[in-house]
């Protein structure tokens, strides 16, 4: 406020006529103030308090209205008084208070005069000129700036461009850098770090053995070339893809995916390979644009966009998971609440929601999904597979065969029940309506078959229906006679107009009223069709094949195979003929191809397709032969035309949206998508150098990952809620460098790691500590526990129980034998997460996570103190550890030690160690090498073993 | 972030983090370093806990807060524990709490107010085959299946016109369970331990029960979803008596007890060792404690699922089935400030009788209604009812009008009822509700909720309140937004609170 009591500068309050610098003050400061931090709530269209902003007529009062602003007097102004922010007064605007030199200049402004030009009127800010000022204003909306390297004074301690950042930012606070770690601790960390395994004693005597400058350099080249790197950091990046094996609930649908492993097993290899960054993402929302081989594997990374939950096959909760997770996941913007309307705090109007939305619903799954890499097609395992396959298909194919049979069957019987429903759709009166099936029953696709065959196909001039119609114009109260005239009068006409059978059948018995005429109808059909029926069965009574052999081949004839018998039959009468066209031949109500039959299947029909599909897709997932195929996601024929869903709901439509990438991100020119559904452009825009975000998000989550703590706070949401980090510049310093790389994440790692920040001891200092508790100046490095992967992992590499295989099906661990493979590997059930990978905080699989939560909970201690895999781990140490009984007690503890925490336990640890093992009532067990095998107790030196991986010092890492 | 690393990464938002006993006499870590106790005096914790004078062990240890330590709401709770006992599929508010004789009258004849829209299609009245009876000093009518509720029903707030969204299960089961129908969100019982945490350390804060396996949906009932994995309903079938089977790693069989302590033991003292040059590290004091916990959970755990323990009389007040062994654990876990208990009556969506629905619901009704009244009874004698909030229901009601036979749906039996979101009948009982009342109603024929009508929404914001919160300020920040367990929704129903 100091600001404040410096006196305006001095300009004449007198003069009527406007100043000229008074306007330059009013256009340049003024009118931008007002628009910008008043206008939105005080406008032409919303008046929050009754007060408008927008024109000068509403700032100088009238009668009913105070003024709000006073020419000459700021103090006596109520628009200067609220945004003073007192703390006993109204505080405008609500937001937060506005700069002290926006403050400064209102106050300038009321003291020469407030002049307004004369017809000025001020409209409310533009979504437009709104997110230009954001890119202005905030931080990470603003263009990665070109960062020099600070050069500091006195800085002995850096060796590297980001040690000199963090120095610079050290020593402002007086804050000084931790010593570097000792060798075990770095290799232990780095190790962790880049591939989720401990080293092993071995890798630690080579690296303390190695004196060259660069000993831990040729570790860290190691490491990220190790197949491990790839299992570690791609693991970190499926969190993000929320990916997960299982489609949510989908009903009765086989929840399982068959092919999501696809996906991991490329997120892994690309990791490997050093896929660049732009090109990893490019792949992974449009692979099938790029020109791959027909069956590259590349194609499975378009997984990222469709291993998501299913969300009972809604297609806009879907596309909402895509949206967020290209959003969230790949730019920390958070953009789920456009879906019903802008953004509260981001510049995300609906607008741009839907454009993404757009071209997401310009794309499709395909049913077959392209298969990736070589199939053997000689091997066992895939021919066993096809045949399988096959099977199975065949299965659903015969029963829809079957089905439409069954359904044709079911129709030639009913013509009359049908007729007769459409009587009562016609008024005529219920209580002579006698129906075979129930009303209910009836198929819903006949009856409008049947409407339209008459109206158009069996119109007045067929054969058969001109009766129908003919009688249908007969008066309903007098039926019983008029009938008996209107069937004289057709009798006469010439028998090609009106089926002779049909008349002969009408003429049967005197009709008392519509409904008898359509059962009429409806035995006449039948009758014919039993005539079908007998021609076919009669052939059987002739021959005569051994008694055996008959029986079975008459159980053994489907439906599929009667009926082709039966579309053989044909009559010589040409007017059964006729009868026998409607019910074979012609496409009527009665007769439908078998193409058109899903529209005729009723629910129990479906449910049972249903099942036997699904047994195909079991057979995928289950058939050791199932060849891996890419979970693509390819275009439309053409894009949708989209439009906002107002209020997120896809019933109310809004205005017509271009497929585009956000606003706030479009540095380059924005221009709607051109190419198909514009998923390309889309990735081209997300990994544009010019996006703002994509790489100061990615960065940062590197980052994150090596110093349990991210440069911003927020991993996923760098909008306008989330402050500008402290090491801002070191951000975008690493971004730059980052693309000047080539967006290469290995070489990211490098240069982290090499730095003296990376390899600091992680010690507690008090002094430092008082000042900065939360280590925000990376004063020292930060312990961290091992997530769920690297627990389990650990536990296999140091037991030496660990299954090196890579890729693959995922396995599940919960079941007997318990697998050793690595943990990545596993079965992700998003419908229903064990319990133990919940407990370890395991990335929510149903959004894009950045960063796991970290809880303590005694199910994880219950885990390790009882869990059958841990008692295997503590008796596969022992097993293979090479002692005997002959080895001494501390030879065996030094030897655990060296393997299971990559040190020589000290005096007091072995003492500790041998008082254990012999203090104990069971009596110590080492049979040469072999620990007691009988009934599943675990020898001492195995629940010592146990204690040892129980300890907070192989769970957590310096 | 190390202040804070084990109650999450920043994002809890209380109105209140202070423990809900602000002095504690000593520190645990000072007890054990004065008393050089190993793990023995783990069962000195235990003591002090159940006697009160520890309100969560690990906030004694570690100065700081558990995600699962107790926490104080916004206002002082009326109820403290819940007890959902879920008539899963939807049972009939028609044949059980929302008498509607009028439908004899229109027995097979069509509603003069038409059918509304279900799941499928409906036909004529149907009325109840059952028999009703006014109970209590409040005369409030029940069914002949439920008298034992019925002789309760002084003490049971009956919320006759609830309504929900839509006729279908798996989204009328997330509103019920995670107040929303389709997006993933935290249940009911995540936002409550998020919210309150739990008494018991050494037990689950949120215990799901549901005999033979999942209802539909599964795990999504009780998911925390954004919420950290820790709030997560922990499921347990309670047809297992082994206790083995009902809680994952309770049991060590490769050692005895005392090997265990002695094993513990060594791991504590190698712990602090390595913690000495890592003091300010809370999350290594955690862990250390979380394994005393663990090691407690194993007996506290045994022993609450251990129904054998029960007196006679009390087993025989509940009766023996699978519903009486569930209701009377619900109560034992009550007791041992277990915060959130969810029963299903069972796997699937038993109360789903869209066919035979007059023997159906006899016999499910039959299964759970005398643990039920017992249950009520039984808290009440303990004086553990005005803490304890119980809530009985389903998903939704079923249909005044028969459900039509429909090709492959249904056998064409014409004696059951469809879903029905329009209205319904949810029982609340103790935790601060009003005891005999009838809160709203459903039109004439018991189709729509016309009156004072409640939607699960609103049912979700008054249970809450009951629980000391105000439930637009119970959230959490995720994904850019501050999430709520009733989204945008949810009016507190005054009325009902006693």
């Amino acid at each position: 406020m100091t600001v404040l009591a410096e006196p305006a500068k001095q300009v004449s309050v007198k003069t009527e006529k406007l100043p000229v610098n008074g306007m330059k003050l009013f256009e340049n400061h003024i009118r931008p103030l007002l628009v910008r931090h008043c206008l939105e709530c005080h406008n032409e269209k919303k008046q929050e308090g009754e007060i408008r902003l927008d024109a000068w007529k509403y700032l100088k009062g009238d009668k009913e209205n105070d003024p709000l602003v006073i020419k000459g007097s700021p103090e006596k102004s109520r628009l200067f008084e609220v945004i003073l922010y007192h703390e006993d007064d109204t505080q405008m605007p609500p937001k937060g208070k506005i700069p002290d030199l926006a403050i400064v200049n209102l106050r300038k402004w009321i003291k020469i005069g407030a002049p307004w030009p004369a017809k000025a009127v001020l409209h409310p800010p533009s979504q437009d000129s709104l997110i230009k000022e954001l890119q202005e204003t905030h931080w990470a909306y603003h263009p990665v700036r070109n960062i020099k390297v600070p050069q500091n004074k006195n800085d002995h301690w850096s060796k590297t461009a980001i040690d000199r950042f963090i120095f610079h930012e050290m020593i402002k606070e007086n804050l000084s850098p931790s010593p570097k770690a000792d060798r075990r601790t770095l290799l232990r960390r780095v190790s962790i770090d880049l591939t989720g395994l401990p080293p092993t004693w071995d890798e630690l005597q080579e690296f303390e053995k190695d004196s060259s400058e660069n000993a831990f350099e040729k570790v860290v080249d190691r490491l990220l070339a190790s197949p491990g790197y790839g299992i570690r950091w791609g693991r970190h990046w499926l969190d993000v893809a929320r990916y997960g094996d299982t489609k949510g609930y989908v009903f009765t649908d086989e929840i399982r995916y068959p092919y999501s492993y696809t996906y991991r097993d490329y997120v892994v290899r690309a990791m490997n390979e050093d896929v660049p960054y732009n090109r990893f993402i490019k792949e992974q929302i449009a692979a099938d644009h790029l020109g791959l081989p027909k069956n590259s594997e590349a194609l499975a990374a378009l997984g990222f966009l469709t291993v998501g939950n299913r969300f009972r096959k809604n297609k806009h909760d879907q596309i909402d998971d895509r949206i967020d997770v290209i959003s969230r996941g790949l730019m920390g913007i958070t953009a789920s609440c456009s879906r019903c309307h802008d953004h509260k705090y981001d510049p995300i109007p609906t607008a741009d929601y839907y454009s993404l939305y757009g071209i997401f619903n310009s794309s499709h799954e395909p049913a077959e999904l392209p298969l990736i890499g070589t199939v053997q097609e000689d091997s066992a395992e895939y021919k066993a597979y096809l045949k399988g396959l096959k099977k199975r298909e065949q299965d659903v194919e015969n029963y829809r065969r079957e089905g439409h049979q069954k359904i044709l069957s079911e129709l030639r019987n009913s013509a009359g029940d049908y007729l007769q429903f459409i009587l009562k759709e016609k008024g005529y009166d219920v209580k002579n309506m006698k129906m075979v099936i129930a009303e209910t029953n009836l198929r819903r696709h006949s009856i409008n078959a049947w409407k339209a065959f008459l109206k158009k196909e069996a119109g007045e001039n067929h054969p058969l229906f001109r009766s129908w119609h003919r009688l249908l114009t007969v008066p309903k109260e007098s039926f019983a006679k008029s009938s008996q005239k209107m069937i004289e009068e057709l009798k006469k006409e010439n028998p090609s107009k009106n089926n002779p059978l049909l008349i002969a059948a009408l003429t049967e018995k005197p009709l008392t009223n519509m409904y008898e005429v359509a059962r009429v109808y409806g035995k006449l059909f039948q009758d014919v069709e039993k005539k079908i029926q007998g021609q076919i069965s009669e052939p059987k009574k002739d021959s005569k094949p051994a008694k055996g052999e008959k029986s079975k081949t008459a159980k053994k004839e489907s439906l599929v195979d009667i009926a082709t018998k039966k579309n053989k039959v044909k009559f010589k009468d040409q007017y059964e003929e006729q009868i026998r066209t409607v019910l074979y031949v012609k496409k009527t109500p009665i007769n439908f191809a078998f193409e058109d039959s899903a529209r005729y299947f009723d629910r129990a029909m479906n449910n049972q397709i249903n099942r036997l599909k699904k047994k195909i897709e079991q057979w995928k997932l289950d058939s050791p032969g199932t060849p891996p195929r890419a979970m693509v996601m390819l275009d439309k024929g053409k894009p949708v035309r989209q439009r906002i869903f107002l209020r997120g709901k896809p019933g109310s439509k809004g205005a017509d949206v271009a497929r585009q990438n956000f606003a706030i991100v479009s540095y380059s020119k924005r221009k709607p998508f051109s190419k198909g559904s514009g998923r390309l452009e889309l990735a081209e825009s997300i990994v544009d150098p010019k996006n703002p975000l994509t790489v100061r998000v990615l960065v940062n989550r590197v980052w994150m990952h090596h110093f349990n703590k991210g440069l911003v706070s927020s991993a996923d949401d760098f909008g306008t809620r989330t402050e500008e980090p402290i090491h801002a510049d070191l951000l975008d310093y690493l971004a730059k460098d980052f693309i000047q790389d080539g967006w290469s994440l290995k070489k990211l790692h490098k240069k982290i790691l090499l730095s003296n920040v990376y390899q600091q001891a992680s010690n507690d200092r008090p002094d430092m500590r008082e000042q900065d508790p939360e280590n925000a100046f990376f004063w020292k490095m930060n312990l961290r526990r091992l997530e769920y992967e690297a627990i389990r992992d650990s536990f296999l590499a140091v037991s030496g129980q660990l299954d090196s295989k890579t890729n693959g099906k995922p396995i599940d661990f919960m079941k007997n034998p318990l697998s050793k493979r690595r943990t990545i590997y596993g079965f992700v059930n998003r419908n229903n997460l064990p319990t133990i990978m919940n407990s370890f905080d395991f990335a929510n699989p149903d959004a894009s996570t950045s960063e796991r939560a970290l809880t303590i909970v005694p199910q994880q201690a219950l885990f390790v103190m009882n869990s059958p895999f841990i008692l295997e781990m503590a008796k596969s140490i022992m097993k293979n550890l090479g002692v005997s009984s002959q080895t001494k007690p501390a030879e065996v503890i030094k030897l655990l030690y060296q393997k299971v925490l990559t040190r020589n336990p000290d005096e007091n640890e072995i003492q500790l160690a041998i008082q254990f093992i012999e203090n104990e009532s069971v009596k110590s067990i080492l049979d040469d090498g072999q620990p007691e095998k009988k009934s599943g107790k675990l020898s001492n030196w195995e629940r010592f073993a146990q204690v040892l991986l129980l300890t907070n010092e192989f769970s957590h890492v310096d | 972030m190390n202040s804070n690393i084990h109650s999450t990464k920043n994002k809890m938002v209380f109105p209140n983090e202070q423990p809900v006993i602000d002095q504690i006499p000593f520190s645990r870590r000072e007890l054990l370093s004065k008393t050089g106790l190993g793990l023995g005096s783990i069962a000195l914790a235990g003591i002090l806990n159940s006697t009160g004078q520890l309100s969560s062990p690990l906030e004694a240890a570690t100065g700081s807060v558990s995600p699962m330590a107790v926490k104080k709401p916004h206002f002082k709770p009326k109820a403290k524990h819940v007890i959902h006992i879920f008539l899963n599929g939807g049972s009939s508010h028609l044949d059980t709490f929302d008498h509607k004789p009028i439908l004899k009258k229109f027995a097979g004849k069509e509603l003069p107010t038409g059918n509304l829209k279900t799941e499928r299609k409906t036909g004529a009245a149907f009325p109840s085959p059952y028999s009703f009876k006014k109970y209590g000093e409040s005369g409030i009518e029940v069914s002949e299946i439920f008298p034992e509720i019925g002789k309760n029903i002084d003490d049971i707030t009956v919320i006759r016109s609830m309504h929900a969204y839509v006729p279908n299960h798996e989204p009328s089961l997330n509103l019920m369970n995670c107040g929303h129908s389709i997006a993933v969100r935290p249940s009911f019982g995540s936002w409550t331990t998020y919210g309150l945490g739990t008494e018991n350390q050494n037990l689950p804060g949120f215990i799901v029960m549901c005999p033979n396996g999942y209802p539909i949906a599964a795990g999504k009932n009780w998911k925390s979803a954004f919420l950290p994995g820790v709030y997560q309903g922990t499921h347990i079938d309670p047809r297992h008596k082994d206790i083995e089977k009902l809680i994952e790693n309770i049991h060590n069989h490769s050692q005895t007890k005392e090997q265990q302590i002695k094993q513990l033991d060594l791991l504590q003292v190698l712990n602090r060792k390595h913690q000495e040059k890592r003091a300010q590290e809370e999350i290594l004091e955690a862990k250390i404690h979380s394994f005393e916990l663990a090691y407690n959970m194993q007996m506290e755990a045994t022993d609450a699922f251990d129904i054998s323990k029960e007196p006679k009389h009390v087993l025989e007040m509940y009766g023996d089935s699978v519903q009486a062994r569930q209701i009377l654990i619900a109560r034992r876990l009550v007791e041992r400030g277990v915060r959130f208990i969810q029963l299903w009556h069972g796997a699937g969506q038993p109360w789903d009788h869209h066919d035979n629905i007059e023997k159906g619901h006899r016999t499910l009704a039959g299964q759970c209604d005398k643990a039920i009244g017992a249950l009520i009874q039984d808290l009440k004698q303990r004086g553990l009812l005005d803490e304890t909030l119980i809530q009985i229901g389903g998903e939704f009601g079923r249909t005044p009008s028969v459900e039509l036979p429909k090709v492959g749906s249904n056998a064409g039996k014409i004696n059951g009822r469809d879903h029905n979101h329009w209205g319904f009948t949810t029982l609340l009982c103790g935790g601060g509700v009003k005891g005999g009342y009838v809160h709203g109603s459903t039109d004439e024929f018991g189709f729509r909720a016309v009156d004072k009508r409640v939607h699960v929404h609103d049912l979700h914001a008054t249970m809450l309140k009951l629980l000391g919160f105000d439930h637009e300020k119970l959230t959490y920040h995720y994904s850019g937004q501050d999430f709520r367990f009733t989204d945008i929704h949810g009016n507190v129903v005054e009325d009902i609170i006693a």
